[in-house]
């Protein structure tokens, strides 16, 4: 009976552990290639890439974030934020932006965020983003018009 | 017999509270991590002025002086696209102490927006607590009038212990804070010699 509740204990902290760590640090990501690009990305033909830039930082400052480096050139933006649950209970975000122009006067915009440790896989997440991308979109859609 | 069965059960019950902890220590995005909030339209107003200076080095160089004026150390310029982040860290007790000097106005609006958010309304901040604050600028030219500069600020603040554990964090959106802010960047730009 003592030896059944020992192997239950010992189950338990091997699934509980195994959920958390892994053996070997995520080197090369995790997930289909494909369909990381496809959650992450989203394509505009409403403003060029500088413009769309613009809005990338202003999101970013919308949802709290920091400006940690930015490139026109590369059309690559990283921001970060510590997001504040309940004491002594935070997360960091990070997040980095691309923007590329694609043929027929289209920009890709793609969003690559990880919460504290884990590059985050969620879809609800991009699709907030890209929701808050969407309204600064038009912000400064409004302001060239 | 009775005692293994309780040997038993607590052993079952130290599996359940392990498996619960570990549980706990896996972390999911929160819900509303990347959701606006309903708010944000009127706080990214607050937080935007447009200036009408000669050139927008002008208005670039008085806000550098502005962020060097408010005591902040730069940590990034990214100046194509208008980018200046700076931040400071500051006393939580030596602000309640030193009020009236530089930007401690700033600091004690922070400091009783962190103090209002506690049950009870009790300052939060503790004596070995420390303070820091963000700033990050975006100046930019106004897509609507020619020979025009908007520029957006964002204000983080953190609470920091002493073993430098995020005790809380808080978006600055007081309106009072920007407006002051702007005030100052008003000012740069006359001692800077802007017309």
């Amino acid at each position: 009976m003592m030896r059944r509740s020992l192997q239950c204990l010992a189950l338990c902290a091997s699934v509980a552990l195994a959920g958390c760590a892994t053996a070997t640090p995520d080197v090369t990501g995790s997930g289909s290639q494909l369909q990381t690009r496809q959650l992450q990305t989203r394509d505009y033909d409403t403003l060029d890439k500088e413009k769309t830039m613009r809005s990338v930082v202003a999101t970013l400052q919308d949802l709290g974030f920091t400006i940690d480096t930015a490139d026109p050139t590369l059309g690559t933006i990283t921001g970060s934020r510590v997001y504040y649950e309940s004491d002594y209970k935070n997360f960091t975000m990070r997040m980095t932006v691309t923007v590329r122009e694609m043929e027929g006067k289209r920009v890709a915009v793609r969003a690559n965020a990880r919460l504290n440790d884990k590059a985050v896989a969620d879809p609800l997440t991009y699709q907030d983003f890209f929701a808050a991308l969407d309204k600064a979109m038009f912000l400064t859609l409004q302001q060239v018009d | 017999m009775p005692v293994v069965g309780g040997r038993a059960r607590r052993a079952g019950l130290a599996g359940v509270l392990l498996l619960c902890g570990c549980l706990a220590g896996c972390e999911s995005i929160p819900e509303e991590a990347y959701r606006l909030p309903p708010s944000s339209q009127g706080v990214r107003e607050a937080q935007t002025r447009t200036f009408e200076v000669p050139a927008e080095a002008n208005i670039l160089q008085a806000s550098v002086a502005l962020m060097q004026d408010m005591d902040y150390n730069f940590d990034t310029i990214e100046y194509p696209l208008g980018v200046l982040s700076g931040s400071k860290t500051v006393d939580a007790d030596s602000i309640a102490r030193n009020a009236g000097l530089v930007a401690a106005d700033i600091a004690l609006v922070i400091l009783a927006v962190i103090g209002g958010q506690v049950p009870g309304g009790s300052l939060y901040a503790q004596a070995d607590d420390e303070i820091k604050l963000t700033v990050t600028m975006v100046v930019l030219p106004s897509l609507e009038n020619e020979g025009q500069y908007t520029a957006r600020i964002t204000i983080r603040s953190e609470l920091v212990d002493k073993s430098d554990h995020v005790k809380k964090v808080v978006m600055i959106e007081d309106p009072v804070v920007y407006q002051e802010i702007f005030e100052k960047l008003s000012k740069s730009l006359f001692l800077e010699g802007v017309q």
